[in-house]
């Protein structure tokens, strides 16, 4: 029998370091969640991953358990992290603000394939490089 | 402790949404949550004790997308762990313990050996699997004859000191260990609270607080699997010839990179026990090693 579903909740959150202050504990304290039983295992599937956002989509059911699911981190935000910039260009197609190499790409894109609908590894590297440029990056290489 | 937090709530459309968490990767770093309309719509809301900083950071967002609705409230933090507190209920463990919150403390059975642990910061409270499979382990272990009154045991990464206050309760004495300071202040109050703080010490620290040459007859890990292949050999030279030595926190995928670390070190293969996605790895009458076990690779 399948599980009734209650609600769904998304968070983004550092990995590896979750605790129940905000943002955690209020989004799933209103669905009577375990909370430290969300962060230890979210800590535990994360901690790999320390210094990054994580997206986390968590499913709640009618008997308060739970279900979760990480996402890599955002496309933009791994290419900013690459480029070592803070911020992407406001105008991409007239200022450049960083550059950003193919290896550098194509590590993304093999991080994101889990999350990306692309069917090949240079489909997905594409994806990345429209990102890139529509940040304000330049991809070389 | 009550304190002022600043809500910030906004909306944006798909088109924006990139550009969005880029933003807020940089200026909310503890996190935010995300709700989707059906329309695609996303709706961002987040909180800020440093209400100053706060409205800087929604002040940016109207500037850089003036028609997300942008609205920020005063919000009194909460014990946001307190919302489960009513589905706190007692917890068995291998026929020998029940956990139980202070607030229940008198509602136990009398067969059973009442933990009582007061659900704080401190992982530990028995409702996760790792915990109390591994309080199934030692109640196990106890009944098979491995564990014994009077026995020494380490507790690393002691946490709320649920296993240290089940073995103390055991007849056992031993000491707790837990890099976090909350967590051993935890510990402490719990082994009070359980009447076991004459043989079950609590202190802050790591393996490596433990003097080289000290051994324990019994060793007990509940963290992680990446910290557990970490200190392998720092564990493994501290069990006495003859101990034994329970690891859990283990994700099932994770088990055979664990059990890997500590065969390579001249352990046999464990017993494996799983809950789940959960499992504990144990070890009983443990072989004398050789000196390499301080070697870390």
């Amino acid at each position: 029998m399948a599980k009734k579903i209650t609600g769904k909740v998304k968070l983004q959150i550092p990995a590896g370091v979750a605790n129940p202050s905000p943002p955690v504990g209020p989004a799933l304290g209103q669905h009577g969640v375990n909370i430290m039983e969300f962060c230890k295992a979210f800590n535990a599937k994360t901690q790999d991953q320390k210094g990054m956002i994580i997206p986390v989509i968590i499913t709640v059911y009618a008997d308060r358990t739970f279900s979760f699911i990480t996402k890599t981190p955002p496309a933009p935000v791994l290419l900013l992290k690459a480029a070592k910039i803070e911020k992407g260009s406001g105008e991409p197609n007239k200022t450049k603000v960083g550059k950003v190499t193919m290896a550098q790409v194509e590590e993304i894109a093999k991080l994101k394939t889990p999350d990306l609908t692309a069917k090949s590894l240079e489909a997905a590297m594409n994806c990345v490089v429209g990102t890139a440029r529509s940040m304000g990056l330049e991809v070389i290489g | 402790m009550t304190m002022s937090l600043l809500k910030i709530e906004f909306s944006l459309p798909p088109a924006d949404y990139d550009e969005a968490v880029v933003f807020l990767s940089g200026a909310i770093q503890h996190g935010w949550e995300e709700t989707q309309a059906v329309d695609g719509t996303t709706h961002f809301s987040t909180y800020l004790e440093n209400h100053e900083a706060g409205l800087d950071v929604a002040r940016r967002i109207k500037e850089l997308w003036p028609d997300s609705g942008i609205r920020t409230e005063e919000s009194m933090s909460q014990n946001w762990g307190e919302s489960w507190r009513e589905f706190f209920t007692p917890i068995e463990c291998g026929g020998r313990f029940e956990i139980l919150p202070p607030w229940l403390s008198e509602e136990g059975h009398d067969n059973l050996t009442p933990i009582i642990i007061e659900p704080k910061m401190a992982f530990g409270t028995g409702h996760h699997p790792t915990t109390a499979l591994c309080l199934a382990c030692l109640a196990d272990l106890f009944r098979e004859g491995h564990l014994a009154k009077g026995m020494d045991f380490l507790d690393l990464g002691t946490g709320s000191g649920i296993l240290g206050i089940g073995l103390a309760k055991l007849g056992l004495t031993g000491l707790g260990l837990d890099i976090d300071p909350q967590a051993s202040s935890c510990a402490t109050e719990n082994a009070q609270i359980n009447n076991v703080a004459d043989t079950f010490r609590v202190a802050v620290g790591g393996i490596n607080t433990v003097p080289e040459g000290t051994r324990f007859q019994v060793i007990v890990a509940n963290i992680l699997s990446k910290p557990l292949i970490f200190m392998a050999p720092d564990i493994v030279r501290r069990i006495t010839p003859g101990g034994c030595l329970a690891l859990s926190g283990i994700l099932v995928e994770q088990a055979p990179d664990v059990v890997r670390a500590y065969v390579r070190l001249g352990l046999p293969e464990p017993e494996l026990r799983v809950d789940g996605e959960w499992c504990a790895l144990l070890w009983t009458q443990l072989p004398a090693l050789p000196a390499q076990g301080s070697q870390r690779d």
